[in-house]
């Protein structure tokens, strides 16, 4: 009877493919570990959090009793009023970001769509400048900006959260033009001879072929957005109008400092969700448009 | 059904490039004219601006006699079929076909009010409508069970019948087509060919179709165009086309195998005419070409389709065998004489073999002799 033989090419490629998981699973600890972190704080006593947050030990980190009631108080403790803040917080966080994801959406598709397929006289030196517009940090523009907003009296509103995402955004655009450039132009040349308006073509035939960076521009818009700190702090000045981030802010002291460690890291969590759910759910489109919108027309 | 005037109509495109050349072409109600070339010759092009896609640079193009140049292809009310079919991938069959008359589908009453001034009333059509339209159009090509289907699960035949489909639907003036069976095989080609024909026949409709296969645009054309480098070269039926070609290019251009054209001085001598190309020497007693024999000797080209030449055992020009094309019907056999490459056309049973000798004999009667210098025109007939 005769042993078993493994060939050389055999165990080269099992170790190549150990190396691979060894470095993905290592990666993959270091990616997690400040969420691992945040859910064993937020599962603490604040006397414990606070404890086990300044001095760095991360046995002390491991919630022995888990404190599962740390979020109801959290959440409630949001803002001025209890639970009141919290709910008024999701309100303003739920609206703002609905309109401002769909906002996004339809005016970088469709000037994205016009860049790639209607042909006009400067198009390809609007496209330049408008590229050029990615280049500018928004903390250039952001004193400007607040100024104009309060000229016309829209400080303390939602509207210059929501309004400028009507006007595009020079990255999405930039990727919604790259994807349709790769669409058949006698897709839309047929529209045309069906009848269609620049618009109908747009609306009936662009749009859904766009479905995967439609995905990608929407989750990434979300995310920027619902987690977006600046912009509410600066136009959103009373507790009314506050969204989930700046509402997090609640948690701090007069002095700068976090009272209670263990409730604001619940209430992180609990603010997470959404997009993380999102995320899951448009991954495999997300992705796709990722991979579709990065190559060339 | 519509009539069409193109009038000087040229294409000139960013950078100079004369796409289309001054074509004048008048295209009658109900006829059915195939635009044929090799590549590059404009014959896309022309079609374009017949659909509103290009814009006429020079001349006017009219439909009914109205002046279409400045109209948008969706006022033209034409319909047009894409060498690549361009259906909508994210609709059903139904919708695809359906999707031209949808933009003036009559509104529910709650919306009528708000949206009626939008559409004229006379352009509106019920669900209902477009409903029995489809499934009319799906019942003469044959899809009635492909409605539901997505793009990507039909065959390309398949596709070719939805985008015909979608053209009939919309019930336009003109139905135009872009090489519509260049992506298809052989067999279903020969096959969608024959049911265009009886589409046609059945429609009574305008049709311009675009090709660049010959043997397609012969066999569908009423009438054919033939263009190169964006001038039209002959504007004829297809038997005209092909018994009477206007020039070198139309004559090399139709017919398959081609036309074998040879250049050399045609002279009169005692009565008989005299054909001399190198070492070739063709002579024969031709009346027709007697009104050219005041200007002979003159240089000229002179062609010969392949079945007039015949090989022959013995008494003709003697020749070598390079290839020999077995079809079935008929031979088409590959000789080189008097240095010259020679194609003929036999019947099936004769015997011959590469490399073998043979004797070859031209048709003078059924000869061709154009001008061998610009613009290489027909001198006889």
């Amino acid at each position: 009877m005769t042993s078993p033989t493994v060939s050389s090419g055999a165990v080269g490629g099992t170790m190549a493919k150990l190396f691979a998981y060894a470095a993905l699973v290592i990666t993959t600890c270091i990616m997690v570990f400040p969420l691992v972190w945040m859910i064993c704080v937020s599962l603490l006593t604040a006397d414990r959090a606070q404890s086990a947050t300044v001095s760095g030990d991360l046995v002390r980190l491991i919630p022995m009793e888990p404190q599962w009631g740390n979020f109801s108080e959290a959440l409630s403790q949001m803002g001025s009023v209890r639970w009141q803040g919290f709910l008024d917080a999701l309100a303003n966080s739920v609206v703002v970001t609905t309109l401002v994801v769909v906002a996004t959406v339809l005016s970088s598709s469709l000037v994205g769509f016009a860049m790639a397929r209607i042909r006009f006289r400067g198009r390809e030196g609007l496209f330049l400048l408008m590229l050029a517009t990615m280049m500018l940090p928004g903390q250039v523009t952001m004193i400007p900006l607040f100024i104009l907003f309060r000229s016309v009296g829209w400080v303390d509103t939602i509207l210059p959260l929501v309004i400028p995402a009507f006007f595009g955004n020079a990255f999405f655009i930039f990727m919604y033009r790259q994807f349709v450039a790769q669409i058949p132009e006698a897709l839309v040349e047929a529209a045309k001879i069906d009848g269609w308006s620049w618009l109908g073509v747009w609306w009936h035939v662009m749009l859904p072929l766009c479905r995967p960076v439609t995905a990608m521009c929407a989750v990434f818009t979300f995310i920027y957005v619902w987690n977006d700190f600046m912009g509410p702090l600066i136009y959103l000045h009373s507790d009314e109008q506050a969204t989930l981030a700046v509402a997090l802010n609640s948690f701090r002291n007069q002095y700068g400092g976090i009272n209670k460690v263990n409730l604001l890291m619940a209430a992180s969590l609990i603010t997470m969700i959404p997009c993380i759910i999102l995320f899951l759910a448009a991954q495999r489109q997300f992705i796709e448009g990722l991979g579709k919108g990065a190559v060339k027309g | 059904m519509a009539s069409i005037q193109l009038n000087r109509v040229g294409k000139i495109y960013p950078g100079g490039v004369h796409a289309v050349q001054s074509v004048d072409l008048s295209i009658e109600h109900g006829e059915f004219v195939v635009l044929v070339g090799p590549s590059g010759c404009g014959k896309s092009t022309l079609l374009r601006m017949i659909a509103g896609l290009e814009t006429v640079s020079s001349g006017t193009l009219s439909i009914d006699g109205v002046v279409m140049n400045d109209v948008p292809p969706q006022d033209r009310d034409i319909a047009m079929v894409f060498q690549n079919y361009a259906l909508y991938p994210h609709m059903d069959v139904r919708t695809n076909m359906a999707f031209g008359l949808l933009r003036r589908r009559r509104f529910p009453s709650r919306l009528k009010a708000c949206f009626s001034s939008a559409y004229a009333a006379s352009r509106r059509i019920e669900r209902s409508d477009i409903d029995a339209r489809v499934m009319a159009a799906a019942n003469t090509l044959g899809i009635e069970s492909l409605l539901a289907r997505k793009p990507a699960a039909l065959s390309g035949g398949q596709r070719q019948r939805v985008a015909v489909g979608r053209a009939i639907v919309r019930q336009p003036k003109v139905f135009l087509f872009d090489e519509p069976l260049s992506n298809l095989d052989a067999k279903l080609r020969v096959e969608m060919r024959a049911e265009l024909r009886m589409l046609h026949r059945r429609l009574g409709a305008t049709m311009v179709y675009v090709t660049h296969d010959q043997e397609e645009a012969m066999s569908l054309g009423d009438r054919v165009v033939v263009l190169q480098d964006g001038w039209t070269q002959q504007i004829a039926t297809p038997r005209e086309i092909y018994e009477t070609p206007a020039n070198q290019f139309v004559a090399g251009f139709v017919g398959t195998p081609t036309m074998n054209l040879f250049q050399g001085t045609l002279a009169c001598e005692s009565g008989r005419m005299v054909f001399t190309s190198s070492h070739l020497r063709l002579e024969g007693s031709v009346p027709s070409w007697q009104p050219i024999v005041p200007s002979l000797p003159r240089s000229c080209c002179l062609g010969v389709r392949p079945e007039h030449v015949q090989l022959v055992a013995s008494g003709g020009t003697p020749a070598t065998i390079e290839a020999v094309e077995h079809y079935g019907d008929r031979m088409d056999v590959v000789i080189r004489s008097c240095g010259h490459r020679i194609v003929a056309r036999t019947g099936p049973d004769a015997t011959l073999r590469d490399g073998g000798a043979v004797a070859v004999q031209f048709d003078l009667a059924r000869a061709h002799l154009f001008e061998s210098t610009k613009p290489f025109a027909r001198l006889i007939g």
